[in-house]
């Protein structure tokens, strides 16, 4: 069986957890006040996950997806389980139509969409044939990478003399209600309840007890990140041209211009995009083929690689026409799906209650 | 009627939000029958050890530990008779 170690989940779970809100930015909505609202979804979004994992530490033995038919039956269970990897195929497909609109549309705008996804879905494939511990010690190598390179960015942000901390003020001038608008439940769905694909990475730790530490850990450094990176890009662009970009993080990255020879950055903020959404796309299809392989009982996980991700390059290729659309559904549709909102708030927290009382109870009568 | 079979496009979520999690359901359903029959052809251990009840589960472990902890008890009896 395949092993990772605490270290390698960690890392994991950050470049995972930051994922591909680093691209289109994360509760924009709230304007300036944006990083308050992501240390409050941060907040928020901890606890969500630290509900995942009391959930397979109250079910020893068992994936996040047999602990379903295990505390609520087969008859109700089985269903609830299987819109698991339903749900993360779906998710899977949206990241990949992300590539498909970015990529084109910042560093190869001649390349058509199709050939940039076949790739990508060639090396996932590859990455999902050797195992998760091949991807856990590339994380361990990247993440440092990604760290350094943000870092400098920073540096040169700063050095451009572009950073005005005045837009951040005044301080909720518009109230609490924009910011309460973001959190719930965008705020908490994003990064957060989407760490429900990890759930089926923890039975791989050879430390299962660190998992509950590590995933709190690696979400507060996460919230923390974003918190950062939303005021920078507010600073810089003030609050309006914030909201309205599609884009925010790579503008950031394009508005360095260090004495008119450092500039032109945006290439390598591209590519550490494109890993974090490589990695995140990654982390949903084995999430999937791992439920497959534990809901129909198979003793190998590979043979449904080639068919899952046959299905998340159809389901990006198809997904939207344009970036517009494609946001919109994040807007307005996903925070209000009740799939979103039922596999990662209501059922976790049924099944956490659930599984807490019959803990009570074996560990009373024992 | 066309929309409904492309229920994750965009365009569909944004005129038919529902269309996704109905779809969910109906294919959830479905595959459960996979599930279940292949619950009944599974090797033996397999599909038992799936369906085991997680508190099942923790008892074995607690009566395992006792278990060794009576094992080595007895050998280190053993060691000091020898």
């Amino acid at each position: 069986m395949e092993i990772i170690s605490r270290h390698q989940l960690l890392t994991i779970s950050i470049i995972y957890q930051i994922g591909t809100t680093i691209i289109f930015g994360f509760a924009a909505g709230a304007g300036r006040d944006s990083w308050l609202a992501v240390l409050i979804s941060t907040f928020f979004g901890t606890a969500v996950v630290w509900i995942y994992t009391r959930i397979t530490h109250f079910n020893p033995g068992l994936t996040y997806i047999e602990c379903y038919p295990a505390q609520f039956g087969k008859v109700l269970g089985t269903p609830i389980a299987w819109m698991h990897p339903l749900l993360f195929l779906y998710i899977s497909g949206r990241i990949v139509a992300d590539i498909k609109n970015l990529v084109p549309t910042t560093i190869l705008p001649g390349t058509p969409p199709w050939v940039i996804l076949l790739f990508f879905m060639l090396v996932i494939s590859y990455g999902l044939y050797s195992g998760i511990e091949v991807m856990g010690k590339l994380t361990e190598i990247i993440l440092p990478i990604i760290l350094l390179i943000y870092l400098l960015e920073v540096i040169l942000i700063f050095s451009s003399g572009v950073v005005h901390f005045d837009n951040l003020a005044p301080l909720l001038d518009k109230g609490w209600g924009r910011i309460w608008e973001v959190v719930w439940p965008l705020g908490i769905i994003q990064s957060f309840g989407e760490s429900l694909a990890l759930a089926l990475v923890w039975t791989s730790m050879n430390e299962r007890k660190s998992v509950g530490r590590t995933m709190i850990i690696s979400s507060l450094f996460a919230g923390v990140f974003i918190s950062f990176t939303d005021a920078l890009a507010v600073s810089v662009f003030g609050e309006e041209i914030f909201k309205r970009a599609t884009y925010p993080m790579y503008a950031l990255i394009q508005a360095i211009s260090v004495s008119d020879f450092i500039t032109q950055l945006d290439a390598t903020g591209v590519i550490y995009f494109c890993f974090m959404a490589f990695l995140k796309t990654y982390i949903y299809l084995f999430a999937t083929i791992r439920s497959l392989q534990k809901l129909t009982y198979s003793k190998s996980s590979r043979i449904y690689i080639f068919p899952v991700v046959i299905i998340a390059l159809f389901l990006g290729l198809t997904m939207a026409p344009n970036v517009v659309e494609h946001i919109a559904v994040v807007q307005k549709v996903i925070p209000y799906n009740p799939i979103y909102l039922s596999l990662m708030f209501v059922f976790p927290i049924l099944l956490f209650v659930v599984s807490w009382i019959r803990n009570k109870i074996s560990t009373a009568t024992s | 009627m066309r929309d409904y079979i492309w229920p994750w496009q965009s365009n569909v979520m944004l005129k038919h939000p529902w269309a996704l999690p109905i779809l969910f359901l109906i294919l959830s359903v479905i595959l459960s029958f996979v599930t279940w029959s292949r619950s009944k052809h599974a090797p033996q251990g397999q599909g038992q050890e799936q369906q085991q009840q997680p508190h099942d589960m923790q008892q074995e472990q607690r009566e395992g530990n006792s278990q060794e902890s009576m094992d080595t008890s007895e050998n280190e009896e053993l060691k000091t008779m020898l």
